[in-house]
């Protein structure tokens, strides 16, 4: 800048203070004779001497106004002296606007023989009366002049027209130039100057400068900052980051004015998204306290330093002034004389202690920065570093928001960007476990809830519960609405996990705890479904009604009419059913329950012979398939029905459409399945048997086609019923050159077990799987039931929890998996887990109903009851088993036998022996005679207890003449009773080919339901 | 003729002496020695701790233990700027094609305080960076036998990266274990390269977070150690059931590279960055910056616009009105004045 603009602001008052000067001037004049001008500069330099500085200034402005008119050379060097004088004076008044008017006076006039300390004085007047512009200004043209001198006399020599004066020939003292320091301080003046006036850019050059040149740390510390703060300012983030390593390095770190200026910058960039940039600002901020501490030591240095004790009020010791090295103690009244007192301490001593106590007053900050430096971490993806500033907070005090806010962000981070759900766990639960109210707590539970949702870890939800249950309630809205939620979730878990009687009560406690909630709608609807799938149709339907009513508007409301059609079906109110199947086919023909409507309608014609219709019913349902389960169930059904008509032909169209439309989603072993159904039904064995095993082979790799392990229990089937020994032979030898060539284990593993039913050997091959198969990963149901069934055999029930987990969770249509459940249910028997037995068998009972295989559960109830001494509850279970067509043979037997053991449990010793007599006269042929061998030994048993030694006798020597248990174990007992001679006898009698004809009477009353009484008495007749 | 003899005499004494400066050989520099006395010397060897060397003008060699050498003044000829500007931009070897043949003449003396050991370890990276390790150890040694903690500790720490970049995590473990004792951020850098060295970047990483945590403004092993953690971000993107992305990785190096901007380690920094997409991703968002920037500018001219249409529409409106009111006073005033003005006219 050049030296032509000038400063103008204290033209109008320095007219203003010379025209008093002068009326006082004028005063004076009439009052008395004035004084000369030699006067007047005589008296100001008197008053200056006597310190008299008010008079002094008087004199001098009196001095200048009598002289401001002359041009003589002397006159005007001496009035430019005595203006530099006066300005002195009025800066140590602090009369800066007179000062800096008689300043830019000097400046602007010749012969100025100072004119550098007059500008540099003249910056400092417009600098504390924060005229910054004039400032900048007169800091360029004093810098400018500084290396132009020159430039200056010439302007003020040739300045004046023809009347002016020559002065250049006046000898003027060279002045010195600026030093260093000087220069440093106009610096930092220009640049603060501009930096006041928003002139962002202009003030970054001089903060360069001082940044570049002076020694003071301090200083160089500020200057950095305020290019920050200019920088921020522009906006030229990128230039920031060049100057912070720089601010490291000093120790202005330490300056509070730095450290307050570094938050704000910080925000700033923070604000800006210009994270880079903020996070090394972030990063030098120190923590208050540290702060405090380190300027508290620095002012007591301060202190000594001006000769003040360390601390204020106290008095500065001799060991004090001797350890932080003072001046020498100054005695009696020089040390008075010389004392700073406490009112009057150095501006920069006051300053720092305003500072310190601002800063106290401060909350304290830390944690606020460093929650901002986690977030801003988190925010570029370093979540480690996020991690551990989140934790940082947290630590310091996790009751307040910022400290709430940190456990949230620590948990979420955990599950979602580290997948790191253990520690997330860890922290979750320390957390709800010592903090239960308000809305982190119950947000954190949610968090956890939803990733084990999302993860399928339903089992683990559940561990939540006792802890959501302490949470502290309120009428909070949002927290009642997170309770609701957590709830909710709690329910869900339990019916993912087919947990239906727990999911009953959950969505039960949902609506009743939290009524009108958002999750009203959901709740209702699966509280009606939980009670479905426990098969409590009669319950479930006023809850899908009520959704119906209330709801009409919501997502299941279609739903609702299906499934309280099932409710219906499941009534066994058909016709309702299928008025309500019907009603959902004709108005939501777009929904995704319409396939399964449309299927449930044809079940119900199907049942009612109505076949065509049903056809009809599957037809629609195959069209409006959305998923390829309802393709497959209708489908498969329509080849039912085609398989009762003969319809052979339609079998395969319907099938092979269905491959044609789902192709990869079709299921196609089951279609295999039906293919080779057909066949057999033509005829065509050996098409049949080729369709399965190729099937087999090719499919039997994947462990979710089903329709392989159908395929396997038909072709045992086939083998046994249709094919010769050749063929049966042909059959082995190509599965088991299969099984040589399979690599997929599950593939191998298949096509073993089904090789075992064809030769039989399924319990040694299960052996040999419970020895040596290291994982169950690849086993097929029926690979995995071969093991089950072993494992019963050997009365092994170690792994009977896992195989029935394996298939609930994998394999919960498979028809294999009855094998598990009976498994289970003996296992949990031997264990004397009655209760777990009971939940097994009617598991398994729901499951199956009374088909013949399944007998054992109604069998193994009884038996549990009767252990639990539930007489009534065993006898009924066993009766019932009577009264069942399908269960007639050996569960029949078994089960009247059972009911002689109830009723000798029960004290009731005729009724007992009735049983087992009728056990071993009609179900002898059963089982291998061995409940007929068992009921012998039993009535004998009876007998004795009734003192009837006789009969007991004949009921030996009956079992030992009976062909059917003669040769059972159990003939051992009688024939240890009855002595070799007589056993001798029997078998040579038998050897004739005799037989007996031993009737053994006992006196009971019988009922017609079999539990009644009769006489008995014992005949015999050779 | 006595005096012209005797002046010839002084005029060949001259040219012997002139003659004898020129064979003088060795390294020049000025030796400050413990006392603070400089001189003007040719250095001539450096060994057992010993310094040789050979007054300015002189052919007779002196031999003073190392330990009384306060400082050397080196005089090197290259284009230092052109040096720092192409290992800034991570060009090493460029550094090291300039600085190879320079550092050759000084390189014996280093372990002696002196004016090129910035140099000298501008050189030790750039041989790490560029993977050069066995320069780099052997330059990494020479740090190691200076009487500089610092760099002391960073020759340790040197060597430490170059076992464990042959694999030897023992060598590396020992030295971590010197510098832990002198500095603990040092200590935790080193600890955390041997982690990720043995495949748990994981831990790495955290251990890092220590660093940023208690030495947040160590300018000597927090750059490289924010590096690190850029590297340990990018290994775990790599590991299976890690969620982490190169996202991760990549932010990283960004924030290493601009904020240690002109650092060897902002340099490496930089390589990764780029190597990861960070150029193509910055264009990117700077284009979505113009584009939402020249939106919003768009925007408010159009707010501006239509302003100043509502402002023009609101003044024609009161235009209009006033218009309307003056002519229905005027019209009014010419009706109910009609007598005044009757009179008026009259008069």
């Amino acid at each position: 800048m050049m030296l032509t603009k000038k400063a103008g602001r204290f033209s109008k008052l320095r007219q203003c203070v010379l025209v008093a000067a002068l009326m006082g001037t004028a005063t004076l004049a009439r009052a008395q004779e004035a004084p000369t001008a030699g006067e007047m500069l005589k008296a100001a330099m008197q008053a200056m001497e006597a310190k008299r500085y008010d008079d002094a200034i008087d004199s001098m402005y009196m001095y200048l106004g009598e002289v401001e008119e002359s041009k003589a050379p002397r006159v005007v060097a001496i009035a430019q002296d005595i203006r530099f004088k006066l300005a002195s004076i009025l800066l140590q008044e602090e009369r800066y606007d007179e000062a800096a008017a008689v300043l830019q006076d000097y400046v602007d006039l010749p012969l100025a023989n100072k004119p550098r300390q007059a500008m540099k004085m003249l910056a400092t007047c417009y600098f504390d009366t924060e005229a910054y512009e004039e400032c900048a200004s007169t800091v360029t043209n004093a810098l400018y002049y500084n290396e132009n001198p020159v430039l200056l006399s010439e302007r003020v020599s040739k300045k004046g027209d023809d009347e002016d004066e020559d002065y250049s020939k006046e000898k003027v003292e060279p002045e010195e130039e600026f030093t260093q320091e000087e220069l440093t301080t106009l610096h930092m003046t220009l640049a603060e100057s501009y930096f006041n006036i928003e002139m962002w850019e202009e003030c970054i050059e001089p903060f360069s400068y001082v940044i570049a040149t002076t020694p003071n740390e301090q200083r160089k510390g500020y200057a950095i900052m305020q290019v920050i703060n200019a920088l921020i300012e522009i906006p030229a983030f990128d230039r920031i980051m060049g100057y912070v390593p720089e601010l490291i390095r000093t120790s202005a770190r330490y300056d509070i004015r730095v450290n307050l200026a570094l938050m704000n910058a910080a925000a700033a960039l923070y604000e800006a998204g210009e994270y880079d940039s903020a996070l090394p600002l972030y990063r030098m901020i120190l923590p208050r306290d540290e702060l405090i501490t380190y300027q508290e030591a620095r002012m007591r240095e301060m202190r000594i330093a001006f000769g003040l004790a360390p601390d204020e009020g106290a008095q500065l010791t001799e060991d004090e002034m001797l350890l932080f090295g003072g001046d020498e103690p100054v005695a009696g009244a020089e040390a008075e004389e010389s004392a700073i007192i406490e009112e009057d301490k150095p501006k920069e001593l006051a300053e720092l202690e305003q500072l310190i106590a601002a800063l106290k007053e401060l909350p304290p900050y830390e944690l606020d920065i460093q929650y901002r430096m986690a977030d801003l971490y988190k925010t570029v993806e370093r979540y480690w570093e996020a991690l551990k500033f989140f934790d940082k907070v947290y630590q310091a005090d996790p009751t307040t928001e910022v400290g709430e806010r940190c456990i949230y962000e620590l948990v979420d981070m955990l599950l979602e960007s580290l997948n790191e759900l253990k520690e997330a766990e860890v922290r979750t639960f320390d957390h709800i476990s010592k903090f239960k109210e308000g809305m982190t707590p119950r947000q954190l539970a949610y968090m956890l809830t939803g990733h084990y949702q999302k993860n399928q870890m339903m089992p683990t939800i559940k561990t939540l519960k006792p802890y959501i249950d302490e949470f502290v309630r309120t009428n909070d809205t949002t927290v009642v609405k997170y309770d609701t939620e957590l709830y909710f979730m709690q329910a869900v878990a339990d019916l993912v996990m087919q947990k239906y009687e727990d999911s009953e009560k959950s969505f039960k406690y949902v609506l009743d705890e939290f009524p009108d909630s958002h999750q009203e709608a959901n709740c209702t609807y699966w509280y009606a479904m939980s009670q479905l799938f426990l098969q409590k149709y009669a319950e479930a339907f006023p809850n899908f009604e009520r959704y119906i009513k209330k709801f009409p508007q919501d997502q299941y409301v279609d739903e609702c009419y299906f499934q309280g059609g099932i409710c219906l079906f499941g009534q066994e109110k058909y016709k309702e059913a299928q008025e309500r199947f019907s009603f959902v086919i004709e108005t939501y023909p777009d929904s995704s329950v319409y396939p399964e409507a449309c299927s449930m309608r044809g079940d119900i014609y199907g049942s009612e012979g109505l076949l065509d219709e049903a056809i009809a019913d599957y037809e629609r349902a195959f069209n409006s398939s959305k998923k390829s389960a309802q393709a497959t169930y209708s489908t498969f059904q329509m080849a039912e029905v085609y398989e009762a008509e003969e319809k052979y032909d339609d079998i395969i169209r319907v099938v092979e459409r269905y491959e044609n439309v789902w192709k990869e989603e079709a299921d196609i072993a089951k279609a295999l399945f039906w293919i080779g159904k057909t066949k057999i039904q033509q005829k065509l064995y050996d098409e049949a048997v080729k369709t399965y095993v190729d099937a087999i082979i090719e499919y039997g790799g994947d462990l979710r086609q089903d329709g392989v392990d159908q395929m396997i229990s038909e072709l045992v089937k086939i083998s046994s019923i249709y094919l010769g020994v050749e063929q049966q032979d042909q059959l082995i030898a190509d599965l088991e050159a299969a099984r040589d060539v399979a690599e997929n284990e599950t593939l191998q593993l298949r096509i073993r077990v089904l090789l075992a039913k064809l030769q039989d050997t399924e319990f040694e091959l299960g052996q040999e799987l419970i020895a040596k198969l290291e994982t169950l990963d690849n086993a097929s149901p029926p690979v995995l039931a071969t093991i089950c069934d072993a494992s019963f055999e050997l009365e092994d029930y170690s792994r009977a929890e896992e195989l029935l987990r394996i298939f609930i969770n994998k394999f919960e249509d498979s028809d294999f998996m009855r094998a598990a459940y009976k498994l289970r249910g003996f296992g949990q028997y031997a264990e004397k887990d009655y209760e777990g037995a009971l939940a097994t068998i009617n598991d398994a009972q729901a499951l199956y109903g009374t088909e013949y295989d399944v007998a054992w559960a109604q069998l193994l109830k009884a038996q549990v009851m009767l252990d639990q001494g539930n007489i009534d509850g065993a006898r009924e279970a066993n009766m019932s088993i009577l009264t069942v067509p399908s269960w007639r043979g050996v569960p029949v037997a078994q089960a009247t036998y059972q009911l002689g053991v109830v009723e000798e449990a029960a004290g009731n010793l005729e009724k007992a022996f009735a049983f087992y007599q009728r056990t071993y006269f009609q179900y002898k042929g059963h089982a291998r005679g061995y409940w007929a061998a068992e009921s012998y030994l039993a009535s004998a048993k009876i007998l004795k207890k009734l003192d009837r030694e006789n009969d007991v006798r004949n009921t030996y020597r009956a079992l030992l003449f009976d062909p059917y248990v003669n040769t059972l174990p159990q003939a051992s007992v009688a024939s240890n009773y009855l002595g070799s001679a007589e056993v001798a006898e029997i078998a040579a009698y038998l050897d004739t080919g005799g037989s007996s004809n031993i009737t053994i009477s006992v006196e009971a009353e019988m009922t017609g339901d079999g539990t009644g009484s009769e006489t008995s008495s014992t005949e015999e007749s050779e | 003729m006595k005096r012209v003899f005797l002046s010839l005499i002084a005029f060949s004494a001259v040219v012997v002496t002139a003659q004898q400066e020129v064979v003088q050989t060795g390294t020049p520099a000025i030796l400050e020695a413990a006392n603070g006395k400089k001189i003007k010397v040719m250095l001539q060897s450096l060994k057992d701790e010993n310094l040789t060397f050979q007054a300015f003008k002189s052919t007779k060699d002196m031999t003073v233990p190392a330990s009384k050498i306060k400082f050397l003044q080196f005089f090197p000829k290259y284009d230092q700027e052109a040096v720092d500007a192409s290992f800034a931009a991570g060009d090493f070897r460029a550094v090291l094609d300039v600085m190879e043949p320079v550092m050759a003449d000084f390189i014996e003396y280093m372990p002696i305080d002196n004016n090129m050991r910035q140099a000298f370890v501008l050189v030790y990276n750039s041989y790490r960076f560029s993977g050069d390790y066995d320069n780099a150890a052997a330059y990494a040694e020479k740090l190691v036998a200076s009487n500089d903690e610092a760099l002391v500790l960073k020759g340790k720490a040197g060597l430490a990266l170059v076992a464990l970049a042959k694999g030897d995590v023992a060598t590396a473990e020992k030295l971590s274990a010197d510098i832990t004792e002198k500095s603990e951020a040092g200590g935790l850098y080193l600890k955390a390269e041997i982690e990720r060295a043995k495949g748990d970047p994981k831990q790495a990483v955290q251990t890092v977070t220590v660093i940023i945590e208690n030495h947040a403004n160590d300018i000597e092993w927090l750059p490289a150690s924010e590096l690190l953690s850029a590297y340990c971000y990018l290994d775990m993107a790599g590991e299976t059931n890690s969620v982490i992305s190169t996202n991760s990785a990549l932010n990283t190096a960004r924030q290493v590279k601009n904020m240690y901007a002109g650092s060897a380690v902002a340099a490496d920094a930089e390589k990764l960055w780029a190597s990861l997409g960070g150029a193509e991703q910055q264009a990117r968002m700077d284009e979505e910056k113009a584009k939402m920037a020249a939106a919003a500018k768009e925007r408010k001219e159009q707010r501006k616009a239509e302003e100043k249409a509502q402002r023009e529409k609101k003044a024609a409106e009161k235009a209009a009105r006033q218009a309307a009111e003056k002519a229905a006073k005027e019209a009014a005033a010419q009706q109910t004045d009609v007598s005044t003005s009757t009179e008026t006219e009259s008069e």
